[in-house]
This record gives structure tokens, sequence and C-alpha cells, in this order.
């Protein structure tokens, strides 16, 4: 199609000419970009809040600790505590290549449990538990001090603690040095070698805090666990999903704990993987819903154009018969019309795009003290448009709005002029 | 410059079916004056559609200039109308939103010619009909004779073969009628051949020919006595 100069003054001649219809015509096809674009910006920024907040762990990360069973099997009555021990460690360690960190935890007590945390007059609670360096895998870490637990810890069984900050704060105070020195546990001493600090808080900010991790090994001899293990954190080697990690490593455990093959209490699991992926379908429905909403409201405004350009051609019968009269082909008819249309509906989508994109820059700027902050506890993040998205619907609409002007145009092109100049 | 061969045009609407040209032969020579004249439903305004290649016809053959009418498509018909034909009609039919200079040019864009020669071309003929001061006028600012001055340098610029005109003076008063006639005349002098559908004396007697239609047939034709 060429488009010339004349093409162009004809056409911004005629919208100027009915301003009132122009500027009502044109606010169908605005509205229905904005709306899509703020939508979908939004839809983004709630997803992407909601994900960076389930971001502290490791997304696929699988967690399995034993319960009591309520099948009798082999001779043993229902109602049995499954205690998993170091052993089951082993097992798994050695039998499952689909592990890709395991990570056995003893856990003392829940945070805001008992104060049994002290340095010198200094008293608070945590949230202790016997880990292994492998545990970072699962939780990422900033360690901002010091280190995390190693190999050496475990294997010499050495009486150290890396904290969290809340603890950091209420033994030590908010600027007081704690590496090397000692904090007393239930009354056993062990020396901070390192200040806790997670990756995200995601959250969970508040319990992250106050955690406090011994090496499993020492965890389990000073407070008398023997070798039992309060559960297992594990991810799973890329490429398996964490279901299928968990009903292997259940089977082996239920095998080795004697456990009846169908009963499904004895051994707990949570799995994150499907949480995230119950979030993720969530996120579809969503999306779909915005993408119905966006795509109706631009269709109403399609509707709106082919409407308004029956009723022009209707009011320029007479108009496209002297034109006709002095030569015009059909095609040039129906060129102009489409040209009319795409200049209306580009024009229009472009300014609505253009705000749309405004709105969510202002949006940004107003929630960015919140968004940005990494402690801040907002379901959302920084509205956020894929362009692309943007363009390709933008040309669909360009599309349909020339399709939903075919009518009106072939009706501009079957103008009698005979008719169109006798009537009066 | 037209030769019509018993040519038929039957419309059908509903159960009607009216016979508008009832094996029409009709021949006009270049360089002539021709008035067609005949009451409502004669079927003169079939034959000046079907003249002016706006309307097909279903028996018969039309050459115009030589070139047979048959059978075109509507982009031929569009092509042929901008190439061989000036219209004028009784309400002007100027486009309301374009200045008189724009109104004129109009044909020359059809027929791509661009927009610097469309204009000059334009002028000029705006010229030829006094009308070169009106030139950025709307249309609505002109009176009845201005406007179809204008309308007639529309049909002249294109320099067609046959100037069509339909009631060019139905909405003149009588001294616009007079002047319109004048530039028909002058035109006629200048070579145009010219077809006027008129149903007024005045117009007929200023022809040189005059065609009478009749129920679709041509019931009378005579020249009048030169001037």
């Amino acid at each position: 199609m060429i488009i010339d100069r004349d093409l162009w003054s004809e056409v911004l001649q005629l919208l100027r000419r009915n301003r009132v219809r122009t500027l009502l015509t044109a606010s169908g096809i605005f509205w229905g970009i904005f709306v899509l674009i703020v939508m979908l910006g939004f839809g983004n920024g709630i997803q992407d809040g909601v994900i960076k907040r389930m971001s502290g762990y490791a997304t696929n990360s699988l967690y399995i600790w034993g319960n009591e069973t309520s099948e009798a099997y082999q001779g043993l009555t229902p109602g049995r505590r499954i205690v998993l021990d170091n052993t089951d460690t082993n097992a798994l360690n050695t039998q499952i290549s689909e592990i890709a960190h395991l990570a056995p935890r003893v856990r003392l007590a829940r945070y805001r449990g008992r104060n049994d945390i002290t340095h010198g007059s200094k008293v608070t609670d945590a949230e202790v538990t016997g880990d292994l360096p492998a545990y970072q895998h699962i939780l990422p870490m900033a360690i901002e001090e010091g280190r995390f637990l190693n190999p050496n810890d475990i294997a010499e069984k050495r009486k150290v603690a890396v904290i969290g900050e809340r603890i950091h704060r209420d033994l030590f105070g908010s600027d007081g040095d704690a590496i090397g020195r000692d904090i007393q546990i239930r009354g056993v001493s062990f020396t901070v070698i390192g200040l806790f600090k997670p990756q995200r808080y995601g959250n969970n900010r508040e319990r992250m805090e106050s955690m406090v991790f011994l090496p499993i090994s020492t965890f389990q001899q000073v407070f008398n666990y023997g070798q039992a293990i309060s559960f297992y954190a594990v991810v799973p080697v890329s490429g398996t999903s964490s279901e299928v990690l968990r009903d292997k490593m259940v089977s082996l455990l239920k095998t080795r704990h004697r456990v009846a093959p169908h009963d499904d209490r004895a051994l707990g699991d949570w799995n994150s993987e499907l949480e995230f992926l119950r979030i993720t379908n969530l996120f579809v429905g969503i999306r779909a819903f915005i993408w119905t909403v966006g795509i109706a409201t631009l269709l109403a405004g399609v509707l709106g154009v082919s409407n308004i350009m029956l009723i022009a051609i209707r009011e320029r019968r007479r108009e496209f018969g002297i034109r006709k009269s002095i030569g015009a082909t059909p095609s040039s008819v129906i060129r102009m019309v489409l040209f009319e249309t795409a200049t209306l509906v580009g024009a229009a989508g472009t300014v609505g795009l253009l705000c749309g994109l405004m709105a969510l820059a202002v949006i940004d700027l107003f929630t960015r003290h919140l968004t940005q902050n990494a402690e801040a506890d907002v379901l959302f993040s920084a509205p956020r448009i894929d362009l692309h998205v943007v363009a390709a619907a933008f040309a669909a609409l360009l599309l349909a709005a020339l399709l939903a002007t075919l009518l009106p145009a072939s009706h501009a092109m079957k103008i009698d002029p005979i008719d169109a100049l006798r009537a009066e | 410059m037209i030769e019509m061969q018993s040519v038929s045009k039957t419309y059908t609407t509903g159960r009607n079916r009216v016979e508008a040209l009832k094996s029409v032969s009709f021949v006009v020579d270049e360089r002539d004056f021709v008035a067609i004249q005949g009451s409502s439903g004669s079927g003169k305004s079939t034959l000046l559609n079907v003249l002016g290649i706006l309307d097909s016809f279903d028996a018969g053959t039309y050459l115009l200039d030589g070139t047979p009418m048959t059978d075109l498509t509507p982009t031929q018909a569009a092509h042929y109308r901008n190439r061989f034909i000036g219209f004028v009609f009784q309400s002007f039919n100027l486009i309301q939103h374009k200045t008189a200079l724009e109104n004129v040019a109009l044909p020359l864009y059809y027929r791509g010619i661009n927009r610097k020669q469309r204009h000059s071309a334009a002028l000029e003929y705006l010229d030829r009909m006094g009308m070169k001061d009106r030139a950025d006028h709307l249309p609505k600012e002109l009176s009845g004779g201005q406007s179809q001055r204008v309308a007639i340098a529309r049909a002249m610029v294109t320099q067609p073969v046959l100037l069509l005109a339909d009631e060019p003076t139905g909405a003149l008063d009588s001294q616009n009628t007079e002047q319109i006639l004048q530039l028909f005349n002058e035109m006629n002098g200048e070579g145009m051949t010219v077809v006027v559908v008129t149903h007024e004396d005045e117009v007929a007697d200023s022809a040189g020919r005059v065609v009478q239609l009749h129920d679709g047939e041509i019931v009378r034709d005579y020249r009048n006595a030169p001037h």
C-alpha cells in the first residue's frame, strides 16, 4: 500500500473535520490499550512480588520428617514413632542418586520458645538447629561476618555457632562485635563464628533473624539427641522433580523403618515445588483473566471503530459518489477508508500505550520505597511489562481494526455514484 | 465521439421491470453540443449514466472516442471516467471540506499527477472560469453560480473528450444560467464535445442539437438553427 503525502493530508483533513467523532472512537482504542498495559504491568508486579517473597528458600526444596505409623506391619503395632537418624542419612546419600543436597537437621526449640540463650547478663530466645554445611544450598545465605559451618566443625564436633541478626542484637547490641565471643545455649558454651543473613528475607524475616546454627554432630552430642534427626531438607539434582525424589526417599525410609508400604502417615513431607507450582498456576489464571478483560475491552474498541466508520461512510455517501464520478477506483476508496482507520487506531493505540507505560512508571515511582526495599513486607514488586507482548498486542489490534473496517470499506466501495449524487 | 448501437437497459425493482432504454441508437460527433430532453421517467437519466460510464447496460454497443465501453470492471470504468469524461451536476457536487482549488485538483490526484502540477493546472482552470481569486474558498463560501463554475473547472481540468452535464443550470438563477451556458458554448467553440441533460428549453435552445426521449426511446432528434 503506497502511503503518499496526499493520502495523509486527505485522512488528516477527514479526521479533523469530525473532531468529536474522532475523539470518541479513539478513546475506545486508547482505553483498551491503556487498561491492558496497566493490568499486565500490575499483574507482573504482583507476581514478581509473590515470587520474591517465596525466594527465601530454594524453590524446589523438599522436607521429610518422621511421624507415627497408622498401620500394623510385620508384627509392629500402629502408633509407633518413626525417628530418623544418621544411618538414614548415610543410606539416602549412598542409595539415591537424585539428591543434589541433603541436609539432615535437628531442632532444639522453635523460635519464640524458651529464653535459654545468654551472653553475660543478656538473655534471649532462638530457633536453635544442628546442621550440615549443605544447608546453605537450601537456604541461600549472605554471611555478613565470619563464616557458616564447615566440614571440620562437623568432624571435630566443635562448639561453634552461627547466629541471626536479632540474636546478635539482643546479646551484643547492634554494633557489638560477636565473632569469637561465647554464648550459652541451655548452659552449654558456643563460640560465635558467623553472623547469619539470608540472601532474601522473604516473608519470614522475624524467624530468619532468630536462627542459631550449630554443627549437627555437636548438637546431637551436647543435647543428648544420640543419632536422631528431626527432619531432612533436600534439593533434587536438576532435571528431577522434588515429587519424584520424595517418592524415592519415602519408599527407602519406609523400608528401613519397617513401615507398611501404603502407610501414608508415617512420614511427613512438604514440598516447596508444589507450593511454587500452585502459585505459578494461580498466576497463569490471573494472566488469562487479564488478557480476557484486556482483549474484550480492545474488541469493544474495535467494534466501535467499525461502527463509527459505517456511520461515517453513510454520511459521506455523496462525497464517495463524487470521488467515483471523477475517477476514484474502488481500490483507492478502500485504501482511503482503511488508511483512515489505521491512522485513527494507530494514533489512539500509541497514545494509549504511552499513557499506560507512563501510568506504570508513576505507580513505580510511588511504590518504589516499598518495592525496592528488600525488607518491606509487600506482595507487590515494581510493575513490569514485556514490550514484545505489547508490540504483538498492538499489531493484533491494528489488524483487527482493519478487518473490522473491511465491511464499512466495502460499503463505501459499492456506493453507486448515481444514487449518491441524486440524493439531495 | 459517441456511438451507441441498440443500447437497452432494464431495471428490476421487486416485481416491476422498467425498460429505461429501449434499443437506443445515437451518434454524437466530435465538437457537437447536444441537449437531451425528456420528462422525468423518459430515460434521460439512464442515458446520461450509461454515457458517463456510471452505469452498465444490458444489450447493444457503446463506443466512446472509439473505445468500447462494454463489460468494464469497476476499476476500468473509473479510469475511463477519469480520462474521457468531465461531469457537471445540478447540485454542483463539490466536496464540502475541500477548497475550490482542492476540488478542481482532485481528478488529477486520481490520475496520479503530482501535487505541484495538480495545483498549477487547477489554478489555470479556475482562472479560465474567472474563479482564481476564490481558489482558497470552501464551497459553502461560494454562490451557486460560483460553485458551478468551480465544478466546471473540475470537469475540464483533466482535458476530457466529453463534457457531460446533468441539469447544470437547474439550481441557478437566470443570470447565472446565461453565464454557464455561455461557458459551455465557449468550450464547445474550443472543440469540446458537450452533452447536456436538461428539461429547460433555454438550455436546449443554446445547444446545436436536441434529442428528445420518451419512454426510453428517441422520439425526436433535430438541429437548432445556428445562432
